[in-house]
């Protein structure tokens, strides 16, 4: 059967890309390019971030102290790698919760059926 | 200096971004060429993504990158005023601007084309929440740097009638010619201010009637060294006069122009 993914509109995206990043990053850490990669294969091509979007994402959530980061060697390159905090492990669950909250809101609305203010 | 650093370090982390990405097209068959192709084809030359990360990053730029370029104008301003031969003049001036694009570092003056850059980017991100700020860098510091200019002009003047190439010189080519572009030398100062007008609507979205008014207020100030510097003089309290006209119209000018610009604003 074929799929036909419609496009994300980008202001959707826009408010989810921090709790997009911790959720990541609380899986495993990892360097900027990884996460541009496992956004992509997790959410099955739906989300892709470019790297001008992503990168000014993680030094915010940087300055904020939910993550930190430090350069790694290995395979003969050199990564900087990402690590979520003490921190940002409260923040990913604090806004985890507020997106299933807003998720379950609109799921509601748009795909309820009777009107809340059915005429009796 | 910290700026630096943390430039150098987004370009060191956006090259090894680049790295993998190479690695991983490397991996699906194609050369190491093609592979950069690929990769810089998809995100950018890391140079030019660096420089934008950067201008989202430091959009808080030193108040002395603004001040340094006004400065050396200023200093110039002075230097010309010293009573000396036009030749000595010049070789003053020569030295101002290269201690100048010496000090602090030998490459000051290709972080002040880099930081002008960034700026006209920074604007665009910080403008907004900081449209104060925005109008004093645009407006404020061209205003400044051309009322410096012409604040010189009456020193320039009194170097022109000593020198005797006032007899030679102006009556039979500057004066003919200024009288040919009239106006234009009229409104000539004008023409920074609408520079940075420029500038301020395109990337900064600033308010057109404060990017005005201090660049308004600039223009004075800016000629008033060589008004002190010549006191009792007439050129250049003429000149500081014309100076204040402009304010004036420069001010009047910014109201029209923000009038005109929230008749025709697009809701977002």
């Amino acid at each position: 059967m074929e799929v036909i993914r419609i496009p994300v509109d980008r202001e959707l995206l826009k408010g989810s890309t921090a709790t997009l990043v911790l959720s990541v990053l609380r899986r495993a850490p990892a360097h900027g390019y990884q996460m541009v990669r496992e956004l992509e294969l997790l959410s099955k091509g739906v989300l892709t971030f470019k790297e001008g979007t992503l990168y000014p994402i993680l030094h915010g959530l940087e300055q904020e102290g939910f993550i930190t980061a430090v350069w790694e060697r290995g395979d003969g390159r050199e990564r900087k790698v990402y690590r979520l905090t003490d921190s940002g492990e409260a923040e990913c669950r604090r806004r985890v919760t507020q997106w299933q909250e807003f998720r379950t809101a609109v799921d509601d609305v748009v795909q309820g059926g009777v009107p809340a203010l059915a005429n009796p | 200096m910290a700026d630096a650093g943390k430039a150098l370090e987004v370009r060191r982390e956006l090259q090894a971004h680049l790295d993998e990405a190479m690695t991983e097209a490397m991996g699906q068959g194609l050369d190491a060429t093609s592979a950069e192709l690929v990769a810089v084809g998809r995100m950018g030359a890391p140079e030019a993504l660096a420089v934008q990360l950067a201008a989202t990053h430091h959009a808080h730029l030193p108040w002395r990158h603004y001040l340094a370029p006004v400065a050396l104008l200023g200093l110039l301003v002075l230097v010309w005023n010293v009573p000396f031969e036009w030749n000595e003049k010049l070789y003053l001036c020569m030295g101002a601007v290269l201690v100048f694009s010496l000090a602090p570092r030998p490459a000051t003056l290709k972080r002040w084309m880099r930081f002008l850059y960034i700026d006209m980017v920074a604007k665009y991100q910080w403008a907004q929440r900081q449209p104060l700020r925005a109008a004093l860098v645009s407006g404020g510091a061209s205003g400044l740097a051309a009322g410096l200019l012409f604040g010189a002009l009456p020193a320039l003047g009194r170097l022109v009638y000593s020198s005797g190439w006032y007899d030679r010189f102006v009556p039979t080519v500057l004066w003919p010619v200024l009288a040919e572009l009239g106006w234009l030398v009229l409104f000539a100062p004008l023409l920074p201010w609408l520079l940075g007008l420029l500038v301020a609507r395109r990337f900064a979205k600033a308010d057109p009637l404060l990017n005005g008014a201090l660049s308004a207020l600039a223009f004075p100030l800016g000629s008033l060294p060589g008004l002190l510097w010549l006191w009792g003089d007439a050129l250049p309290f003429i000149w500081f006069l014309v100076n204040v006209y402009f304010a004036f119209f420069v001010v009047a000018a910014g109201w029209i122009a923000r009038a005109v610009s929230r008749r025709f604003a697009s809701p977002r």
